[in-house]
């Protein structure tokens, strides 16, 4: 059995390799992003100005460009000759696979976020010089944006675990396969549950009986209250699968996965 | 040392090797002959832990190559037949990952890089075959690893880089060093490689020095001794070129493609007589 290995040096060393390596590919990407935010924002300055146009740009950006960003987080993986290359870096598997989900989750939140703000005070200044009028900024900054980020987080670690387990089209293989397993987690909730309440059921629908009753029991509120703690279980399990669960399967995965690939 | 005992492999349903032993000792420049699909890349994939055995075991300098931990892996250098090489500069590859090889000499990488009249790439990526190799082997020989695997490395040299190869190559052993030369180009590097290794459908046919072997095996060109025992022969230039059993007087020195021949020919007769290699501490004392 081997002992994990991490040294604060070595993880420093590969996090800054991986930000070289990707400094190239996110320059291009971000020049070509901020020219399309600039004419975006003029577009709509020069139409009146909108309250939510960079909240919803940097949303988009967060959103879809990390995954995009997280899927292709292992592009050495792809091949057989880059991989050779990448398994021998002198470093251990702890540390290649931590230095890799810290580029691709909080890295690229960070340097996103430094980056939108830059863009957005280039795009409004550029406004208030041609139109005299902007559009709203976007801070971060409330308990909201931080729920969603961590939302965010528990859904990057799927398509980490994708880009690791998928060698090409890591981001549309992993994206099928989370919708896939909900629609059979879906299944399989919804199978239980009819098994549960067998004699319930006349068809797909519910008794006449049973629709009475629950039929009276809203209008008296009772429903609400027989409802509560089912309602309360069912969140319950829903929060430990959602941010337990899921995102520590999907990291387990990922490092076992990173540490059985062979050439 | 190197040592690798009773390994198991195979690909999917394809046994390759059953029971593999083999000692490689420090001080020598090993050279793997084989035939195409012999196992040569398998076998050094299987030291540096890039595959995994299947069975038996193998050990690098007391470590086990597939934990791939970063002692090992600092301590061993891998130069593929092919490989791809970032888009970055040569002086930033450098910069990222000598810090990563506590024994990196950054003069022996700028004199090897001038003996192979490479300057120091803006962008790896962009050079030719043979440049991108003549940098990942000076890169690998200034690593200072104790063990390097070299699978072809004189594929895709021109001529002039090939003597430089193996004038770099000739400078960089030293008694804490093994390297493991694959390859079929044996011209290259004949004089070179020694001891040799022959491997045939995952078997070692062949695992001796050329000292101990000339001390048992003549190769004559013209007229036999009488009585010899040829264990090979081929004609060249009207007369018989053969490789006979024993030490006799005008014995030529040793063709490394035709000691091949003469063993994958008959590979139960080596087999049979192969010794390992000699420590070159015990060949220094005697």
């Amino acid at each position: 059995m081997r002992k994990p290995e991490i040294s604060p040096s070595r993880l420093v060393r590969l996090l800054w390799m991986d930000a070289r390596f990707w400094t190239r590919p996110l320059a291009i990407g971000g020049a070509a992003l901020a020219l399309s935010v600039i004419v975006l924002s003029m577009f709509t300055a020069f139409h009146g100005g909108s309250q939510g146009l960079h909240a919803v740009l940097y949303t988009i950006l967060m959103s879809l460009g990390c995954l995009v960003f997280t899927s292709r987080a292992f592009l050495e993986l792809r091949h057989p000759l880059s991989t050779q290359h990448y398994l021998l870096i002198p470093a251990s598997f702890e540390e290649k696979f931590l230095a890799r989900y810290l580029v691709s989750s909080v890295g690229y939140l960070v340097a996103s976020y430094l980056f939108y703000l830059a863009l957005q005070l280039v795009c409004e200044g550029l406004n208030t010089l041609v139109f005299g009028r902007t559009n709203a900024l976007f801070f971060f900054g409330s308990v909201f944006h931080l729920k969603i980020m961590a939302v965010y987080l528990t859904f990057q670690s799927l398509f980490f675990a994708g880009a690791v387990y998928f060698r090409k089209y890591s981001l549309i293989k992993t994206f099928a396969t989370v919708l896939g397993l909900f629609i059979a987690l879906g299944i399989f909730g919804y199978g239980v549950f009819r098994l549960f309440f067998m004699g319930y059921f006349d068809g797909m629908q519910p008794t006449e009986a049973v629709a009475l009753t629950l039929a009276k029991m809203a209008v008296t509120g009772d429903l609400f209250v027989a409802y509560y703690p089912i309602r309360m279980w069912t969140e319950w399990i829903a929060q430990i699968f959602f941010w337990g669960l899921t995102p520590l399967a999907a990291l387990a995965f990922a490092y076992f996965r990173l540490r059985e690939t062979e050439v | 040392m190197i040592e690798i005992h009773d390994v198991n492999f195979k690909y999917l349903k394809k046994p390759l090797f059953q029971g593999l032993d083999l000692t490689l000792r420090p001080g020598n420049l090993y050279g793997l002959l084989g035939k195409n699909g012999a196992g040569k890349t398998t076998l050094l994939k299987l030291c540096c832990g890039l595959l995994y055995p299947q069975g038996g075991t193998l050990r690098v300098f007391d470590r086990v190559p597939h934990l791939r931990q970063p002692a090992f892996l600092s301590d061993l250098f891998l130069v593929p037949e092919e490989f791809s090489l970032p888009a970055v500069s040569g002086a930033l590859y450098r910069d990222m990952l000598a810090p990563l090889y506590p024994a990196f000499s950054r003069q022996r990488l700028e004199a090897h890089l001038a003996e192979f009249e490479l300057p120091m790439p803006d962008r790896l990526d962009r050079l030719s075959h043979g440049q991108k190799k003549k940098f990942l082997l000076a890169f690998g020989l200034s690593t200072g690893a104790r063990f390097l695997l070299l699978d072809e490395p004189t594929n895709g040299l021109d001529i002039p880089a090939k003597g430089q190869f193996r004038k770099i190559l000739a400078s960089e052993l030293d008694a804490d060093r093994v390297i493991l030369v694959s390859t079929h180009q044996v011209r290259d590097m004949e004089h070179l490689i020694d001891p040799i290794v022959i491997l045939d459908s995952g078997r070692i046919l062949f695992s001796q020095s050329m000292e101990d072997f000339s001390a048992h095996y003549s190769l004559l060109h013209g007229e036999l001794p009488p009585g010899a025992r040829v264990l090979h022969e081929e004609h060249v230039l009207g007369k018989s070129l053969a490789l006979v059993e024993g030490a006799h007087p005008g014995a030529l020195p040793l063709d490394l493609e035709f000691l091949f021949k003469a063993v994958t020919g008959r590979p139960e007769h080596f087999a049979a007589a192969a010794p390992a290699a000699r420590d070159p501490k015990e060949v220094a004392h005697a």
